[in-house]
Order: structure tokens, then sequence, then C-alpha cells
């Protein structure tokens, strides 16, 4: 069976009416006009900043980060996060890369709680 | 496109904007007060795909207001309607998305199968055709409801239209007849025009004598 793959546009779209939002009050919100969100959601345009897709996401009960990543962009704070460690981080995301999204979770999870105990003092 | 369409009478025609109003009443609440939630009925009520685009390019018609592509359940507005970026263009704009309702509640039966580029019907700022007058009427009967618009005059001059004695005799001339109709025209967010004329379709307010 063959699922069929939606463009940002067309995603956007689906999720603003099944949220019951108007175009016109979804632009609103965002603080876009009409014209330029119609035009998102036709694909004539490139897809909104990850700052612009982040708003978005959250009105539509969506996971930000995905819908970055749909909309082609990089979030918003992975920039400066490589830049402070331009040798380790890319090591890690190369390592990672592959991994299953089981085996991406293991390792989020080791990540964070290593985050803790440094932040914590080592304490369990 | 033109179509040779049968007749129908306006009170038919108000019915069936009534009628559309307490269908969207039933899934979304029952509008109270102008202005009348018209995106949304598009949208949301009756799930056609809305676009703004630039029409006036696309079809190479100067005046072109508004589309509709029945098969394909989309509905597009010139982007020069566009109401954030020009506000003096918002009663236009909803009497367009309104317009577009009125062909497809009234016409879509007319179409087959066939889907395409063309649009089924392009709302123009002139050349009316029947086709078009119905449209425009549905439109009139949707963005101004009979009902509210007597309550709305009521609450402006303080008496029922249909009460008082002052108007009597009163026979307006075209500036004056868009004045009377101003404050109701930005109440109900349609143009002055489009208000004048509801107006005189409803008997509030006597015809404009000829300049």
């Amino acid at each position: 069976m063959s699922q069929r793959k939606l463009t940002f546009g067309q995603t956007l779209r689906e999720a603003r009416i099944a949220r019951g939002h108007t175009l016109r009050g979804f632009a609103a919100a965002v603080g876009v006009s009409p014209t330029y969100l119609s035009q998102v959601e036709q694909d004539n345009v490139d897809p909104p900043t990850a700052e612009r897709v982040r708003t978005m996401a959250d009105l539509l009960g969506a996971t930000p980060d995905e819908w970055i990543a749909l909309a082609g962009r990089l979030p918003e704070d992975l920039p400066d996060i490589i830049r402070k460690q331009p040798t380790a981080m890319p090591e890690l995301l190369r390592a990672a890369s592959g991994l299953t999204p089981r085996q991406l979770a293991e390792l989020v999870d080791r990540a964070r709680a290593l985050r803790d105990e440094r932040r914590g003092g080592g304490k369990a | 496109m033109t179509l040779d369409v049968p007749f129908l009478r306006d009170d038919r025609i108000e019915a069936a904007a009534a009628l559309l109003w307490t269908e969207f009443g039933r899934g979304f609440g029952s509008p109270v007060a102008p202005p009348m939630p018209v995106d949304q009925l598009l949208e949301l009520h009756l799930r056609l795909d809305f676009e703004i685009r630039d029409l006036q390019a696309e079809l190479g018609l100067p005046d072109v207001h508004g589309a509709i592509w029945v098969q394909d359940r989309r509905v597009a507005v010139d982007r020069h309607l566009d109401p954030e970026l020009r506000p003096a263009a918002r009663g236009r704009y909803h009497f367009t998305v309104a317009h577009e309702i009125g062909h497809w509640q009234l016409h879509r039966h007319l179409f087959g199968d066939a889907g395409g580029r063309t649009p089924d019907f392009v709302g123009q700022g002139r050349g009316r055709s029947r086709v078009e007058i119905q449209a425009d009427r549905f439109a009139a009967s949707l963005l101004m409801p009979l009902p509210m618009l007597v309550h709305a005059w009521t609450e402006i001059h303080g008496e029922h239209p249909r009460r008082s004695g002052r108007w009597r005799g009163w026979q307006p001339g075209p500036a004056e007849g868009l004045a009377f109709s101003r404050p109701l025209a930005e109440l109900f967010e349609v143009s002055a025009a489009a208000m004048r004329y509801r107006l005189e379709g409803c008997g509030l307010l006597p015809r404009a004598r000829p300049a």
C-alpha cells in the first residue's frame, strides 16, 4: 500500500482545518498575511522560518521539531549548540545517524541522565 | 462562464441563505450579531478549499474578484482583496467569499465530473448575467440577514423601520443613500454600496433617485 507523501503546504492546510482555524484567523494568530499563508499552503513559496513554523506547530498542537524538519529548516537552537562544541557535536550526530527510533530514544534518555548528573553534581 | 439558469425568486434565495446559517449553527453555534462568519462557513462548515491567488494575472482578467472550481471543491479570492493587506477591500472580500458560496449552494449541480484548470464561475466587478445576479443576491442575504439587519437598523435609528414615519416621502440622492448605509455597512463589514443595495431591496431605504 503506498502512502501519500504530503508537502509542507498540504500538511499545514489539513492540520489547520482539522483544528478548526480559518485561513484568515490562523494567519492573524501566526502574524502573517492571509495571502502569504495561502501561498505557503499552495507550496508557491518556500516554507516560513523555523521560528514561524514553531509558532504554527504550537497553535496546531503538533511537534515543532517534526514540522521544522518538514519545512526543510533547522531548529533555531541547533547552530549555536554545534558552534559551542564544533568537533564533538557533529561527531555525535554522525555516530547516531542510522540508529533506529528506539535506539535514538535510548540515546536521548542516556544523554539527559548524564546532563542531569552533571547539573546535580553527580548525586543519584 | 455564462450559464442559462432557471429563474429563482428572491424569497427562495433568502430562505436558502437562512437555511445555510441554521445548518452552520448546528455545528458552530448560530451567529447572533454581525459580521457574519463567512470564512468559517466556507472552510469549516462547507469544507471547501480556500485560496488567495493572483487571479487577475492567472486568468488575464483585470477586475476579477473570485472564482470557484466546483469539482475540486475549491474557491479562490483575488489577492487584491486581502483584507489584512488592504483594509479598504474588506467589504468586497466578504462579498466575494459569500458570492462564491452562493454559486456553490445554488449552481454546483449544473456541473458534471470534469475538473480542470479553468474555474466554473469567475466573479467580476461588471457584466451581470442571471447566474451572477443570483449569487450576488445570495451573498447579500448571507452577509446581511434580514432579521439582524432590522435589529441593527432599529438600534442605530432608535425606532423600528416598519413603524417609523420619519422616512416617509424621503427620496435620497445616491450620496445620501450611501451616507445613510455607511454605519450599517461598517457593522456588517460590507461595502456601503452593497448595504445600500440591500436596504433598498428590503424596503429599508427608498431607492436612490437618479443623480
